[in-house]
């Protein structure tokens, strides 16, 4: 479903924007919501015309991810708007020689709330966690989250869908 | 006539927030927030009681439009307008420096005030963030539009009834 943003953020702890297409358009609450350069968020919230979608650079916003080269996958979070996402389990330190320099990272999609291999962003840092065990990514989203102004919302609702 | 002129003004304030405020990345990318000079310039023009109740309408006005917890920004918003309205009472001779820093010192400590408030209630990742580009983006946009915000408030309390007792900031 296409659908125009409507409404940015309005206080600087808020990662959400709204649309103008609800549930009457088809779209229901975990929906990816993507832009043709990578993953947005999902919708949280949906009235008949209207619905809002938490920003991936929300830190309470969880997702797997895929590393393209080695396939590696791990979890990554938000840290807040205008910040890098970073990706900080499962990513084991015995990597680090093989992620080359702007490496992509994509939607896992093994029981994930994303259908598999959307775009999310490059990494731009890695360093070892405190554990000394795996690694820190440190990724910058693809999708332009400060000047959104179309979306696509997926009607993916999980398993099947 | 004075409720009517509150709601407008508030209405007004959202959508400048809305459309203007929030899209202008200061320091970190954070941005300013114009909802909290509402109780800031209510209580300087009428006192800790209406201040609190103007920061209580204008934060929960906050909390319909946002998905974090609500009532946050009704409770900060509320005890930003009574401080600032009972340290207002306490200032024996106003100058124009008293609302400029009454609106940094209440901006910084109303959105620290809600930043604790929602970690503790389970809010997650708000100490990660950039806290302090945060501070500075709504102390300095806080500070630099109260002045014209006050003459807001004025017209507001024009034709309300005077309050009996306290200062209160006159241009």
């Amino acid at each position: 479903v296409l659908a125009r943003v409507v409404g940015q953020p309005l206080t600087n702890f808020d990662d959400t924007v709204q649309l103008d297409q609800g549930s009457d358009a088809g779209i229901a609450v975990g929906m990816p919501v993507v832009t043709g350069a990578g993953l947005v968020g999902r919708v949280v919230a949906t009235t008949g015309g209207r619905s809002t979608v938490q920003l991936i650079t929300d830190p309470t916003f969880e997702f797997g991810v895929r590393l393209a080269t080695s396939q590696q996958v791990g979890l990554g979070h938000g840290t807040g708007e205008g910040l890098p996402l970073v990706i900080d389990q499962s990513i084991e330190v015995s990597l680090s020689d093989q992620i080359p320099d702007d490496e992509v990272v994509t939607t896992a999609g093994q029981r994930s709330a994303f259908p598999p291999d959307i775009p999310i962003g490059r990494i731009i840092g890695i360093e070892n966690a405190a554990d000394q065990l795996s690694l820190v990514l440190t990724v910058d989203p693809l999708a332009d989250l400060d000047n959104l102004a179309y979306v696509r919302v997926l009607r993916w609702t999980g398993e099947g869908g | 006539l004075t409720g009517l002129k509150a709601a407008l003004v508030l209405i007004s304030a959202l959508v400048l927030q809305a459309a203007v405020v929030s899209k202008l990345g200061l320091f970190g990318g954070a941005h300013g927030d114009l909802l909290i000079l509402v109780p800031i310039t209510a209580a300087l023009t009428v006192g800790p009681e209406r201040g609190a109740i103007a920061g209580f309408a204008a934060g929960l006005a906050v909390d319909l439009l946002v998905t974090t917890p609500f009532g946050l920004t009704a409770l900060a918003y509320c005890l930003v307008g009574y401080c600032i309205g009972a340290f207002q009472d306490g200032v024996l001779r106003a100058t124009w420096m008293l609302p400029v820093a009454s609106a940094v010192i209440g901006s910084v400590v109303g959105t620290t005030l809600w930043v604790l408030a929602a970690t503790v209630v389970g809010e997650e990742g708000l100490l990660s963030r950039d806290l302090v580009g945060v501070l500075v983006s709504v102390a300095v946009v806080a500070g630099l539009l109260v002045l014209p915000a006050l003459r807001v408030a004025r017209w507001v309390e024009a034709d309300m009834d005077r309050p009996l007792v306290g200062a209160r900031l006159r241009s």
